[in-house]
Order: structure tokens, then C-alpha cells, then sequence
């Protein structure tokens, strides 16, 4: 019985322990599967080679305008954006119901200012005539008012001379009766009166002599006051009086007349100046004559564009830039099309990061692989402007060599710029970064249960610069002995254990 | 009187198996009910008291196929263990069986001397010779090597003491009878001390195999290297991340024990008797 239980225990033993070499076994080949495989490698010094990539497509330098006569229906567009077209080939038609009635508008209105001008013409024909005549008439009505005044103020003159001529016999006639009541006098005395008068007569003379009229009035009163006093009578003195008075009035109606005389010597100048002036300028002829003929060239056009049927053709071979014009759309005075000219410097524009502009610069040189695969070394970057749609994006232009490639073909173009050496160079893909800091794992070996193992350790370190493929390390963050995990089977963390990936 | 007695061992026998169900239940456990119970005990910064049940809230063997498939640690450290008692007890079969042997039959100078001498040592704890072992293990350069806790060992004094009792009581009538028959010594140790001395030898290896698969002392002074760590070990690494495997390899680290202790059960107590008795 204990010997039964005994082989049973025995029996035991031997299944435990079996057990345990089979799960043994299998812990291992688990443990084997699930150890991260990790490639590792030590810093190298190299050079870090940026190569900004991108996509661009191939445009020309030569650029042609296409036009057509505008306001006008397009009946049908035939050509399409980047579509290669040949010189005279058919780009577009425009509707021929459009075009002859545009022509018809255009021939009524030749016609109309045709008449306008004729009128035109005619009207200043008229003026012209106009102004002549009152030219004419404004010299004769001068001469008329010259003759008229002159009259007048002869005649004014006249009056004057005959007023003082009767003032001047009104006062010999005194004189000669006083002379006769003197002698009378004297012959009764023979002292005063005489001298007295004679003195008063010959001031009476030099005064007339001197200051005319007024010397006259003069003379008249100190012969009236020596009259008096020399005892003329009043009949006298009113009479001289009415003289005076009348010389004055008629010396008054004198300036009147030389005055007239004036006033109307100028209207009349006034008249003539004011025929004389010159008149604005009017150019509504000259307007529509040059409307005129540009309605001529127009309809000229429109003339072609019917022995045309309305076909519009590219000027040049070329391909198609842009296309403004639609099926159905009317045309304006800008292009309908835009063609690139083929032949010559070739372009092409792509778009790259904002970021990759410090390893873009203008003259940079640029690989270019075309869709066809064909290689192109010779080009440089010829401009860099902001892009209008993207704020974070940038438009490079590239000069490509003559005939390089197609007008409007794609092509991958790559612009590299070196930096370095750097010391401690490692792959990018053992990058990592977090947090805002960069990292890599070094492997290192681990006194564990499993005997010496190797564990991934994470070290921080400070990054120089990179590239799409590797990264430049500063000097002193991984020294040259310790061995970076480059490449792993599955995620690691600090402490993770791995094992070399046998290559 | 009878009743009340064996109610009062079944409740004593309760307490005593209590661990044992303890880890059987709580290797059926899930990890965040593990978490939830023992969590005070495993985590400094938890605050409370562990709780028990027994039974597991939504038993699974996920821990068994943790360890068993994926805790390759365990398996390294359970055939330590293997290595270290197995060694230990082939060299104690080897060394200790002749030398209690030769202190039961045979007559030398200085024969009760030494056997004080090694009753003397048996008393001795790990501790104090501890010191001494180190610096002979480091001059035979036999330091972090499983050799340096297997020698050691292999000398111990307690199974040659135990195996000493069942070789005394051998009868001398039979020894001379063998050697009036012409047998040799050798053959008397092989044909005649073996087989009688079985059950001390045994109960000898028996008693040894429990003290040295659980052996934490030599290991923790003597191994630096993890790799020869043996399996008591293995137990004290435990966190809380893993205590739902912890308890999974103590119910399997019980196992061999359990059964050694069931295949020399009947020897094992005449070696408790053998030991306890006086000189």
C-alpha cells in the first residue's frame, strides 16, 4: 500500500517536473518572441544633406495674349488649359448672329457720325462767318461813333468860340465907350480916371492873352467893378453878365460833347475787341472723327472676323496658359486666352515649406526629374515669393534649359544644400521626440535573473540639425562607444529589455 | 471530551492550513481584486489594511499562464533551485551517509569528540558561520557560484546526525554474522548499512530537501549574480504589478515540497523521532 502511494507520488514527481521542462521550453521560446529585435548603431561623423522636395510644373517666359472683339457671344471654347496648340489653329468660335449684328450697330453708327460730323463741319463753317462780320461792323460802327462824336464837339466848340466872341466885342464896345467917356472925363479933368483906366485895360489884355475864359470872366469883373466904379451903367454890367453865363454854358456843353465824344470812342473799341476775341476751343469734331475711325477699324475687324465665320486662331505655336473665355459667356476687352510660346528658357514653379527656406536661396541649383524620367542638372532657383493661398507655404520659380522639358509637363525638382560635418551623427529614425524634448534609447547591459541582458536606456540629447535621414547631434550627448537603437520590431520604453537583431 | 478535542484540532489545523488556502485562493485571482485587497501591504503610499476573501470574485488562471508563459525569470530561478537542493543532497547522500556510518560502527580515537564536535555544529545558525564560509568560499574563489552554496552544504552535520541514529540501531548481530560470511566493509555498507539505514537516509534527504528548496539565507550572502538566484528569491521581487503571479509560483513552488514531504511522510516522522533522541 505505501509502496503503491509511493510510485503514485514518484509518478508525480516525474509529470511535475516534466511539466516544468515543457513550460520551460515554451517560456523561452515566448520570452524569445517577444523581446523587442533592435538595430543598433554608434555616432558617426557626416555631413547632413538637406534636400527640399517638391512638385512643379513647367510653364514658359514667352507669354501671348489671344483677343477677340468684345461683346460678342462665344459660341464654343475648343481648346483647354495646358493644351498644346498650333499657329492658326482654331481656339475658340464665336457666334456669327453676334458678330453681324455687332456689325450692323457698328455700320449705323459710321453712318450716324458720318452726319454728325457733316453737321459739325457745317456749324463751324457758320460761326466762322459770324465772327467776320461782327468784326466788320464793329470797326464801321467805331468809325460812325468817331465821325459823330468829332461833330458834336465842333460844334460844342463852335457855340464856345461865338460866346466868347460876343463876350470879346461886349467888351471892346465897353472899352471904346469908355475911352469915349474918359476922353469926355478928362478932357473935364485931366488927372486919375485915365491912368486908372488905362492901367485896368491893360490888365484886362494880358489876362484874356493868359488864361482864357476864366482870365476873361476876370478882366470882365475888374472892368465891371472899374466900370462901375468908373460909372458904367447896369444895363451894361446884366448884359456882360448874360455873356458870361452863356460862354459858360456853351464852354459846359463843349466837355459834354468831348465827353460823349470819349464814352463812345470807347463802346465802340469794346465792340471791336469783343469781335476780336478768341472763341473756346471745341474739339467735338475732331471727337467724332476719331470715333469715327475707330469705329471704322472696328467694323474692319468685324469684317474679318466674318470672313472668319467667327473662328478665333492662336498667333503662334504654344501651349495654353489660361482661359478666361466660356461657352456661351460674352467677351470683354481682356485676353480670351492666354498662350505660353514655345521655344526659348522654359520655367518651372513649385511650392515648398516655409520651414525649408534657410536651404533655399535664389541660384540654388535644382535637379529636376521629369515625368519621363529624363534628369535636368543645369537648373537654379530664379525667384521666391509668398504664397497668396498658404501663409506656411512659399512659391519657388526655377530656370530650366532651353527646350528641357515640356511646356505643362509636371516634374519632381530637388534642391539640396549640405551642412557639417557633425561629429555625432546618427540615423533620424533613432530620433525620438516628446515633451518638447529630443531623445534616443542606448542599449545597455542589465545584471538580471535572465543572466546579462540588454536593456534600453533613454538619454536626452540636444539636437544640431537634420535632415530627411539623419541627425546631427551635439558634441558630447552620445558618446562614440554607445550603441543607439536605430531601428526596433515593436515601441521600446526606458528599460525595455531588447536583444541585437542578427543580420 | 473526544468531539471537543478534535473540533479544537480541526480549528487549530484550520489556522495552520489557512496560508496554504490563502495562496491557492488568491492565485485565482484577478489583478485589480488583488489590487483591491492586498494593495496596504504591497504599496507604500496606500493607506489601510489588507482584507481577504475566500473566494476569488471571478476566478481565472490568467496568473498561471503569466507565469508559466511569459515569467521565463521563473522558470531560470525554479531550476536554480532544482540544481542547488539536487546538488546539496547528492553530495550529502555522497559525504554525509558514510561519515554517519562510520560514526555508528566504527571504533576511532577521538570518535565522541568529533561527533560532539558536530552535534556542536549542527546547533551553530547560518549567521555565525557565515563569516568563515565567505572567506573559505572567496580563497577557493567559489563566490557568486552555485558550487560556493552547495559545498557548504554538502558538509552539514543535521543529516549526518539524523542518518547516525537509524545506522546505530542497527544490530551487531547482523553485522557479524555478514562478516562471518565473509563480507567485506564495503560490503557490509552497500548490502547491509544501506538498505536497513534507508529510512534515515530518506527521512535525512527528505528533511533536507525542505530546508534547502527553501534556503534564502547562503543565496542572498553568497549569490550577487541574479541568474543563480534560486527560487525564494524570485518571491521577494515581487510587486504589486505582479502579485497575482507571486501567488501563482508559491502554489507551484509548494508543489515538490508538498509531494517529497508525501512520498518520505512515514520517514520523515521517524526522522523527527531519530533526531530527538538523546545520545
Amino acid at each position: 500500500m505505501t509502496n503503491m502511494r509511493q510510485k503514485k507520488i514518484m509518478k508525480g514527481f516525474g509529470i511535475f517536473f516534466t511539466v516544468m521542462i515543457v513550460f520551460t521550453m515554451l517560456s523561452r521560446a515566448a520570452d524569445s518572441v517577444n523581446v523587442v529585435q533592435v538595430q543598433v548603431k554608434t555616432i558617426q561623423n557626416q555631413m547632413i544633406s538637406h534636400k527640399v522636395t517638391g512638385t512643379g510644373k513647367v510653364v514658359g517666359i514667352r507669354e501671348q495674349a489671344v483677343f477677340a472683339k468684345e461683346n460678342l457671344k462665344v459660341e464654343q471654347v475648343l481648346i483647354q488649359e495646358g493644351q498644346s496648340v498650333k499657329k492658326d489653329e482654331i481656339l475658340l468660335k464665336l457666334s456669327m448672329d453676334s458678330i453681324l449684328e455687332a456689325w450692323k450697330d457698328k455700320n449705323d453708327k459710321i453712318e450716324e457720325l458720318n452726319l454728325k460730323i457733316k453737321d459739325l463741319k457745317s456749324l463751324d463753317q457758320v460761326n466762322k462767318n459770324k465772327k467776320v462780320f461782327d468784326q466788320d461792323w464793329a470797326r464801321r460802327s467805331y468809325d460812325i461813333s468817331a465821325q459823330n462824336s468829332s461833330i458834336s464837339v465842333d460844334n460844342a466848340r463852335l457855340e464856345v468860340e461865338v460866346a466868347q466872341q460876343r463876350l470879346d466885342e461886349f467888351y471892346q464896345n465897353r472899352e471904346i465907350a469908355r475911352r469915349q467917356a474918359a476922353e469926355t472925363e478928362a478932357e473935364e479933368s485931366m488927372d486919375g480916371g485915365t491912368s486908372f483906366i488905362g492901367d485896368a485895360g491893360d490888365r484886362s489884355e494880358d489876362t484874356k492873352q493868359e488864361d482864357g475864359f476864366q482870365s476873361d470872366i476876370k478882366k470882365e469883373n475888374i472892368g465891371g467893378t472899374s466900370g462901375v466904379d468908373g460909372g458904367e451903367t447896369a444895363d451894361d454890367t446884366a448884359q456882360e453878365q448874360a455873356l458870361i453865363d452863356d460862354l459858360r454854358v456853351k464852354q459846359e456843353a463843349l466837355n459834354a460833347a468831348i465827353a460823349g465824344q470819349n464814352q463812345e470812342l470807347a463802346a465802340a473799341e469794346k465792340t471791336i475787341e469783343d469781335s476780336q476775341l478768341p472763341e473756346a476751343f471745341d474739339s467735338t469734331l475732331e471727337n467724332t472723327e476719331r470715333e469715327l475711325a475707330n469705329s471704322q477699324e472696328d467694323l474692319e475687324k468685324l469684317n474679318q472676323l466674318l470672313m472668319e465665320e467667327g473662328n478665333i486662331r492662336a498667333g503662334a505655336d504654344g501651349v495654353v496658359k489660361s482661359l478666361m473665355a466660356e461657352t456661351g459667356t460674352i467677351t470683354t476687352e481682356a485676353a480670351v486666352a492666354v498662350l505660353y510660346l514655345t521655344g526659348g528658357n522654359l520655367r518651372m514653379t513649385g511650392t515648398i515649406y516655409k520651414e525649408d527656406l534657410k536651404y533655399v536661396e535664389i541660384g540654388s541649383t535644382v535637379s529636376i526629374e521629369g515625368s519621363n524620367g529624363k534628369e535636368i542638372e543645369a537648373a537654379s532657383v530664379e525667384t521666391i515669393r509668398e504664397d497668396e493661398t498658404d501663409p506656411d507655404a512659399r512659391v519657388i520659380s526655377i530656370q530650366l534649359p532651353d527646350d528641357s522639358l515640356s511646356i505643362g509637363e509636371t516634374a519632381e525638382f530637388t534642391i539640396s544644400k549640405d551642412a557639417g560635418p557633425f561629429k555625432s551623427c546618427i540615423p533620424l529614425s533613432a530620433l525620438h521626440e516628446g515633451n518638447g524634448a529630443a531623445y534616443v534609447y542606448v542599449i545597455d547591459s542589465q545584471n538580471s535573473v535572465l543572466g546579462e541582458v540588454w536593456v534600453a536606456r533613454r538619454v536626452e540629447v540636444l539636437m544640431k540639425d537634420k535632415n530627411q535621414s539623419l541627425a546631427a547631434l551635439e558634441d558630447g550627448s552620445i558618446s562614440s562607444d554607445q550603441k543607439i537603437i536605430i531601428d526596433s520590431d515593436r515601441e521600446i520604453s526606458d528599460g525595455s529589455r531588447v536583444r541585437l537583431q542578427e543580420l | 471530551m473526544k468531539k471537543i478535542w478534535i473540533i479544537f484540532l480541526g480549528i487549530l489545523a484550520a489556522v495552520v492550513v489557512f496560508p496554504i488556502l490563502f495562496l491557492i485562493v488568491g492565485s485565482f485571482m484577478g489583478k485589480n481584486e488583488l489590487t483591491g485587497l492586498i494593495q496596504p501591504v504591497l504599496d507604500t503610499n496606500a493607506r489601510g489594511y489588507a482584507s481577504w476573501k475566500l473566494i476569488p470574485e471571478y476566478p481565472t488562471l490568467r496568473s498561471y499562464v503569466e507565469l508559466l508563459l511569459d515569467s521565463l525569470e521563473f522558470f531560470v530561478m525554479f531550476w536554480n533551485s532544482v540544481k542547488l537542493t539536487g546538488g546539496i543532497l547528492m553530495g550529502q547522500f555522497l559525504v554525509g551517509v558514510p561519515a554517519a556510518w562510520g560514526f555508528a560502527k566504527f571504533e576511532f580515537p577521538g570518535r565522541k569528540f568529533l561527533f560532539t564536535v558536530y552535534i556542536a555544529m549542527m546547533m551553530m545558525p547560518f549567521q555565525v558561520m557565515m563569516l568563515s564560509n565567505y572567506l573559505v568560499l572567496d580563497s577557493l574563489s567559489l563566490l557568486d557560484t552555485l558550487s560556493g552554496i552547495i559545498l557548504p552544504a554538502i558538509f552539514s552535520t543535521f543529516p549526518v546526525f539524523i542518518m547516525y541514529r537509524f545506522f546505530a540501531g542497527i544490530p551487531e548481530a547482523v553485522l557479524g554474522a555478514a562478516r562471518l560470511d565473509g563480507a567485506g566493509e564495503l560490503r557490509l555498507f552497500f548490502q547491509i548499512a544501506l538498505p536497513l539505514g534507508s529510512p534515515g537516509i530518506i527521512s535525512a534527504m527528505v528533511l533536507g530537501f525542505l530546508e534547502y528548496w527553501n534556503m534564502i539565507e547562503q543565496p542572498m550572502a553568497f549569490l550577487k549574480t541574479k541568474e543563480l538566484w534560486p527560487l525564494s528569491l524570485y518571491l521577494s521581487n515581487i510587486t504589486m504589478e505582479k502579485a497575482g503571479v507571486s501567488f501563482a509560483a508559491s502554489v507551484i513552488v509548494l508543489l515538490p515540497a508538498l509531494l517529497v514531504f508525501m512520498a518520505g511522510q512515514d520517514y520523515l516522522e521517524q526522522g523527527i523521532i531519530a533526531s530527538a533522541m538523546k545520545e
